[in-house]
Parts: structure tokens; sequence; C-alpha cells
């Protein structure tokens, strides 16, 4: 059987040291796919649908609560998308990471049309609560146009 | 004292009276363009004929290809380009494709070109439609030719097609300018939600007992919602201003957005659904909740 040489040992070392970075690179990336697609999808199905209905109701309490919500996942969203955090399961495009600076600042356009839909809600004005939601899902579009690719067709991966 | 020559005189009412007596005079200049712009809007509302566009190409000059039973037809090239486009057709040509499925050789258009359901368009808005088209600049690219093994699949199969299942309309005589009937006018012979919406059998055959009710698995491979009122599985939930918002913006109720071919028929390559104005938004908004509901879970 072949022996390795006292020589060979370090780089055989260095070799699974970089093999289990990257393993343990992918699963981060794996968990931040996954936690990211979380709060897109709460952001969606519980925040926004919870607001329009709000919005429906008058509830401008509510409609202030949902926008804190969202002003809080704004907050830290980035950190769900660590460098090359591509998946099968992920709609997210290589852009983001080759225009990190663009697709850095959509989060900030959305929290400032949060404040302001929060801002509106807080003075009960109900025409100027209508058009700042409208804006708000302006600025959700704003970076999926950019940097999300489309629904992936049936028998296909997500990209 | 500077004065007008006599025999000036004499020709000024002639002078005067020429634009009446030459064809494209200022008057019919001006009307041209109002054409243009009433065939610019329909064209908008028509999705700005995006399956003429290869997504990220050349705007309207077709090359797009749409899956047919054993094999693959590809849209024409829209622009002026004589060669290559519809720049040589007469303005009776376009029209007879648009509405018949004649192209100017006599043979049949695929109705993946949706000609039935453009039969049921007003004249008027259709000669507007094709003033907009001799509008659009030349653009040189061809149509890549048919893709099948089948023969005589034009001449024949297509003739047979449409004798056992299209469904041609006759136009009423003016355009409906409000309600509901404008929304089905609308929906129905411009704008055709119908024609992704509703689910086809294998032969692209509509299954019209489920008008609207979505698309497990599309033509082109995407899910195709239900927007039939049905409130569980369709969108009866969403009131008249969240459907108009969507197809202007394309915004959904909770804030995200649609992506793929409902994108690109709301942008357009130029124009799309975005041009439309709200009133003809709502009035479409307001027949798609006056059809049946019907129950179909897509996603």
């Amino acid at each position: 059987m072949m022996k390795l040489l006292p020589s060979k040992r370090p780089r055989l070392t260095t070799l699974l040291l970089v093999a289990s970075c990257l393993v343990f690179i992918g699963a981060v990336s794996q968990d931040s796919v996954v936690l990211r697609r979380q709060l897109m999808e709460n952001n969606n199905s519980t925040i926004a649908n919870s607001l329009n209905k709000a919005i429906k109701e008058k509830n401008f309490a509510e409609v202030e609560g949902n926008c804190n919500v969202i002003l809080e996942n704004m907050e830290r969203v980035l950190d769900f998308f660590p460098a090359g955090s591509l998946s099968e399961n992920s709609r997210a495009k290589p852009e983001i990471w080759a225009k990190w600076g663009e697709f850095s600042k959509h989060p900030a356009n959305v929290r400032k049309a949060a404040q302001e839909l929060a801002a509106a809600a807080k003075g009960r004005d109900e025409e100027a609560v209508k058009v700042k939601f409208k804006a708000l899902g302006e600025a959700c579009k704003g970076c999926h146009d950019s940097f999300r690719f489309p629904k992936p067709k049936v028998g296909e991966d997500f990209r | 004292m500077w004065r007008i020559p006599a025999r000036l005189i004499y020709w000024l009412p002639i002078v005067l009276l020429l634009p009446a007596l030459v064809p494209g005079t200022l008057f019919s200049q001006e009307h041209r363009q109002e054409l243009v712009e009433r065939g610019q809007y329909i064209f908008a509302i028509a999705g700005g004929c995006a399956c003429h566009t290869v997504p990220g190409g050349t705007p309207h000059a077709g090359g797009r290809a749409f899956p047919i039973p054993l094999g693959r037809v590809y849209s024409t090239n829209l622009t002026q380009d004589r060669e290559t486009g519809i720049g040589a057709w007469s303005d009776k040509e376009i029209y007879d494709a648009i509405v018949k499925g004649i192209r100017p050789n006599g043979q049949k258009l695929f109705p993946v070109m949706p000609y039935e359901a453009y039969s049921g368009m007003i004249e008027t808005d259709i000669k507007a439609l094709i003033a907009y088209l001799r509008s659009l600049r030349p653009v040189r690219k061809n149509t890549p030719e048919l893709q099948t093994r089948i023969p005589f699949y034009r001449s024949l199969l297509i003739p047979l097609w449409l004798k056992f299942f299209g469904r041609f309309s006759t136009p009423a005589l003016q355009t409906p300018k409000v309600g509901i009937e404008r929304g089905r006018y609308l929906a129905e012979h411009i704008s055709l939600c119908g024609d992704c919406h509703t689910p086809r059998n294998f032969l692209g055959v509509p299954n019209r007992s489920r008008f609207l009710a979505g698309i497990k698995v599309g033509p082109l491979g995407d899910e195709i919602p239900n927007i039939t009122p049905d409130k569980r599985t369709g969108i009866g939930e969403w009131s008249r201003e969240e459907i108009a918002d969507l197809t202007l913006t394309g915004i959904k109720p909770n804030l995200d957005n649609v992506q793929g071919l409902m994108e690109e028929v709301i942008q357009g390559a130029s124009r799309g659904y975005k041009n439309m104005t709200r009133e003809d938004a709502l009035a479409i908004a307001d027949y798609l909740k006056s059809i049946q509901p019907i129950v179909n879970h897509i996603n």
C-alpha cells in the first residue's frame, strides 16, 4: 500500500481543511436559501395579505404593525444573500453578487416605501395609504424584475 | 411699397385650394396620425403583440418559437421590412392575416396566431391597428421555417382543424364603450385572456367549459393561474381595483409581481397592457368578475 510521505501530509491536511470549508459554506448557502425563501414567502403570504386586508378594513393600527414587520425583515434580508448562495431551489440571479452595490439599495427602497406607508396609516389618510401601498409593491417589483428569475417552468428546477 | 404682381393673384385661389385637391393633404395626414395613435392603443391592449418578439430580442421582428403538435412554428416579423416583414403586404392582406389567418400566398396561418379571437374585433379597430403596424420601423430578420415532419400541415391539417374546432366571431358594428360589455370585447377579442388561461387538449383545442380556469402546465411550460371568480382557487377574493392593478402593473394584492409571459404582455416590447386606460382595465376586471366561477386549484 502506498504511504504518504511526511512532506505530502500538510498538503492532504490543507485539502481536507479546504474541503470542509467548502462543505460548510455550501451548508450555510443552503440555509441562507431556505431562510430567505421563508422570509420572502412570509412577506407575501402573511404580511402583505394582512396589510391588504387591514387597508380594506381601514384598520390603520394593523397597517402600521405590518409595516414594522416589513421594516425588520428588510433590515436583515441582505444577510441571507451570502456570496454565491445560488441553488436549484432559489430564483436568485447571479447578478445579485455581480452588482451587489445596486442590489443592496433595493431593501432600503422597500424600507423607505414601508415607512411612508406607516406614516400615511398613522395620519389615517385613507387615500395616501392606498397610494403608498402601491408604491410599496413597486419597490418590491423593482428588485424582483432585476434580480429574480421567473417561476420555473414545470419540471425544471428553479433556474 | 411692396406689391403682389397681378398674375400671382390669379393663382392664389388655386394655391389655397391645393391641400383639398391633392391626396396626402394636411387634413388626411392629421386623420392618419389619429388613426395610428388609435392603432397604437389597440396594439398596446393586445399585449404589444408580445408573441412577435423573442424575449430580449429586436421588438416585433418575430422568430419566437411556439410548440405545435409534433413540431414548432415561429412568429412572423411584424415590421415594415419589405422582404422579411409585412412591408410588402397590402392592408387587405394584413387584415386577412389578422382575422382569417390567411397569408398573402393563400397559406393558412397556424391557429397559434389567435385569428379566431381577433375575428371578433371591430373593423375600425383593425384598420387602426394596421395603420399602426405600418409605422413600425423595418427590421430585416427572416422568420425560421416551420419545423415538423408532418406533411401537408398547412394545406390539409389546419383547414381540417378549423373546420372541426375553429370558432370565428361576427364583430359588432360598434365598439362597446363602457362596462362589462367593453370588458368582454377587450378580454375576448383584443387582450385575449382566454388564449393563455383556458386549458387546451393535445390538439390545441380550447376546453370552453373551463374558460379561464387556468392550466397546471401551459404551452410554454408555465403554470397559468385560474382567473375565474372562484373564491378559493381563482381570483374571487380580489377587488376590481386589484385586478385592474395587476393588469396595469403586474403587481398582485400580496405585493408579489408576475413574471414570464404575463409580464411580457404587460410591458410589451414597446407598449403593452401597462398603457391601457384604467377604465379599460376596470372593464376587464368587471367582466372577469361576471363570468362563471370554476374550481381549479393551480398552485
